[in-house]
């Protein structure tokens, strides 16, 4: 059983959350476009915090992740980077000049049905992949892109929390955040960037990371005040 | 006791092959990373960059005259195209020069020296700093493994760039200032180490200021035990700075900075500080992003080589390993306390400049991120037990890297780089013997680094360029206004930006790129192609046209 404190401290954690996760304008205008997706995005955020909290039951995971395959399926349907197998006029060109470059330095490593395979199609793949892989670890795309907000996803000030938050997150790695993580990586490996609907699944675990960041800063703070009281 | 002493032999023979194997290991480490630091850097970058050819040259003069290009004697800065290149680098490439003449390699060779010797430094480094503990010898030979073979050290140590002996002098400063904590006598040779990078590299200049005092700070209770010391320390590292502030006025000495800022725009905006505080946390998080250090590949000059980034990305296992080892480990430590310390400053530098992303600027802090991957992969290390799934593991990552670096570095970074090395004005240097009885100009409108380039190569004679150069300074020598429209004449060689009245001299041929002179305008000045010179890549880079003046300049001399 949870204490009356305890339950206290949870219902504030949510309402940090609630804030968190609506204040954000971009997300905003997510949901004024899927009302469903950004309500199942709250519901995730809060869930994965509650995850926490509540270690033994099996409901919560479970919840977490059907709602996490929810959104993944319409996330594919709606925005599979089709760019993935497709060849683009610029792509074409390089091929056709690394073509030469691997031909003159790699001769007979690069000139067979394996090798061409893989430099001139499995690499771009693969990079087109890694590249939608990798732009969840950009944290300039959570964050502020400029001197202006606008293209930024969270308010800059909320970057340092968020960091905090994650570096508590490897000191006592949580179990459910840290898989929910690395399945919404996989996800996001194959959405597409361009349609703004990339990382979408990374933002309930941002969102609970800046709030843990947060509370991990007030947890300092009133440390240090305390110290200092004693001090005095 | 007879067995005792046998038991103790035994153990000391033990330790005496561990350290022999340890050795011998060391010294395959260091093979291996002079092997991909010098193997083929005669031609790979394709060419010589600008910056490469001024220190090239600068070193060249200086060694036959003792003054660089424009005659100033041992500068404090070298005016260069007015970046005011830190002068250390040039200086020791008077070494090279001397002993394998005028190539590339010999613009490179202090870089890559550099980038060998770091390997060196980071074992040390490692043995200082975690002296207590039991395997400390496994993580010095993992680090020292990892900096061999990082390719942000890779390719910065074969390209002619202070900031990789920046590196080199700011990293052997760290594991004195650690050994200092047990002898105080080595903190005022820490210190000078310190004090001597600032004038190395642009970065060091800030980063070394605000490092001594903080250093100073989180040991008081060790150092200022022996204050005289920590003052000697202090008088040293003020000493260094002396020539720093003897041009402190002029504005050479910020005018790098004052190009590369990212707060120049902001002047006159009304929430400056707000905007300033923005922009630092902005890039702060540029530097620190995981997709910019492991995943991402650009391909500007000074970043990364073309499908790499400034480091492999499986390493991103590793660093978050080693991120929580370091965020574990007692905070009184004082490995916590160094390398948290070099965490949090050594981006500052790259911080307040407004390129995106420019790994260049911030080598120091890409050296502390691969010292935190080594925590990780040592503690990988630990947590397997069987010596053979140790091998097989490091041989498939190892097989990895070395292929993902062999492809983008050796392969790509050689063909789709070459342009930037100006590796096409390097082959027109074999063309161009062939018309010795005409007048040559060449077009520097987009690279001004070709006449120094081929005044370098050429070995032209210092005091013949010297008394060109000089009266071209429209200023004084250290200033922060500089002019960059320089002609440099070199034998028959005229290097400066074209105009048509070139077309109408007679016995001239003009040389440049396909901007220079487009088709209308060579069939309306009566060019003629005389040679075209292609790039590694096989596209024609630029174009070599002989003059008619008898023709459409008698009947137009207007044109």
């Amino acid at each position: 059983m949870v204490s009356l404190f305890k339950e206290k401290r949870i219902l504030l954690v949510i309402l940090l959350l609630l804030t968190i996760g609506l204040s954000n304008s971009w997300i905003y205008q997510f949901y004024q476009k899927n009302l469903l997706f950004g309500f199942l995005l709250i519901i995730e955020t809060i869930l994965l915090f509650l995850s926490s909290f509540y270690k033994n039951g099996k409901i919560i995971p479970i919840l977490i992740f059907i709602i996490l395959t929810i959104m993944s399926a319409i996330l594919l349907i709606d925005h599979f980077d089709k760019n993935i197998f497709s060849v683009s006029t610029i792509e074409s060109i390089q091929i056709r000049e690394r073509r030469q470059y691997y031909a003159n330095e790699l001769g007979k490593v690069y000139k067979n049905r394996i090798g061409i395979f893989y430099f001139d199609h499995l690499s771009l793949y693969f990079n087109k992949i890694n590249n939608n892989f990798s732009s969840a670890f950009d944290l300039n795309l959570f964050f502020s892109t400029g001197l202006s907000n606008k293209d930024g996803r969270y308010p800059l000030f909320s970057a340092p929390l968020f960091i905090i938050g994650f570096l508590s997150l490897l000191i006592n790695i949580k179990t459910i955040p840290a898989i929910y993580f690395l399945i919404a990586l996989g996800v996001n490996s194959f959405v597409s960037l361009d349609s703004k609907s990339g990382l979408l699944l990374m933002l309930p675990f941002v969102n609970l990371y800046i709030a843990i960041g947060l509370i991990k800063c007030l947890e300092l703070m009133k440390g240090i005040i305390l110290d200092y009281k004693k001090i005095l | 006791m007879s067995g005792i002493d046998e038991r103790n032999n035994i153990r000391l023979q033990e330790n005496l092959m561990n350290r022999t194997i340890q050795l011998f290991l060391l010294i395959l480490i260091l093979a291996l990373a002079s092997f991909l630091r010098f193997y083929k850097l005669e031609s790979i970058p394709a060419g010589l960059h600008a910056d490469g050819a001024s220190q090239g040259y600068n070193a060249f003069s200086l060694l036959n005259t003792g003054k660089d290009r424009y005659g100033e004697p041992f500068p404090i800065l070298f005016r260069s195209f007015g970046s005011y290149q830190p002068p250390l680098y040039t200086y020791l490439t008077i070494i090279p020069v001397a002993f394998f003449g005028n190539s590339p390699f010999s613009a490179y060779f202090i870089s890559a020296l550099s980038g060998v010797l770091l390997v060196l430094i980071t074992y040390l480094f490692v043995l200082v700093l975690f002296n207590e503990n039991r395997r400390k010898f496994v993580l010095a030979l993992i680090a020292a493994l990892t900096v061999a073979t990082a390719p942000w050290s890779v390719l910065f140590s074969r390209l002619a760039v202070e900031a990789n002996l920046g590196l080199l002098l700011f990293a052997l400063s760290i594991p004195l200032f650690a050994y200092s904590l047990r002898k105080i006598q080595i903190l005022p040779i820490a210190s000078l180490v310190l004090g001597i990078s600032t004038h190395a590299y642009y970065s060091e200049r800030l980063i070394a200021i605000i490092f001594l005092p903080i250093f100073v700070f989180l040991f008081r209770n060790i150092l200022l035990r022996k204050k005289k010391w920590v003052i000697l320390a202090f008088l040293l590292f003020i000493i260094t700075q002396i020539p720093h502030l003897l041009i402190l006025q002029s504005g050479a000495f910020t005018r790098r900075l004052d190009q590369v800022s990212s707060f120049n725009n902001q002047l006159n905006n009304q929430s400056k500080i707000l905007n300033i505080g923005k922009t630092i946390i902005n890039n702060y998080l540029i530097y620190c992003s995981p997709k910019n250090l492991f995943f991402d590949s650009d391909i500007n000059l000074g970043r990364t080589m073309p499908g790499l980034s400034a480091f492999y990305n499986w390493l991103i296992i590793p660093f978050l390993i080693g991120i929580r080892y370091l965020l574990k480990a007692d905070k009184s430590l004082n490995f916590v306390k160094i390398i948290g310390l070099l965490l949090i400053i050594t981006p500052i530098s790259a911080s307040l400049t407004g390129d995106f992303f420019y790994p260049l600027r911030t080598l120091n802090f890409l050296w502390v991120l691969t010292l935190i991957i080594s925590l990780g992969l040592f503690q990988i290390y630990l947590l397997l037990r069987s010596n053979i799934t140790k091998l097989f593991i490091l041989g498939i990552f190892l097989s990895y890297s070395f292929f993902s670096l062999y492809i983008s570095y050796f392969i790509l970074f050689k063909y789709e780089k070459a342009e930037n090395y100006g590796y096409a004005y390097m082959k027109l240097m074999d063309k161009l013997p062939e018309y010795n009885n005409k007048q040559i100009i060449i077009d520097l409108s987009r690279d001004p680094g070709i006449g120094i380039r081929i005044a370098y190569l050429k070995s032209y004679p210092p005091k013949k360029m010297q008394d060109q150069l000089r009266p071209q300074l429209k200023t004084p020598y250290y200033n922060n206004v500089i002019n960059t429209d320089e002609i440099y004449e070199i034998n028959n060689i005229e290097v400066k930006p074209w105009d048509f009245g070139d077309a109408c001299r007679n016995n001239v041929i003009i040389v440049g790129d396909q901007l220079t002179i487009y088709s209308e305008q060579m069939k309306r000045h009566e060019l003629k192609l005389e040679f075209q010179i292609p790039d590694l890549s096989g596209k024609v880079a630029l174009f070599g046209y002989s003059t008619n003046p008898e023709g459409r300049c008698t009947l137009h001399p207007d044109l």
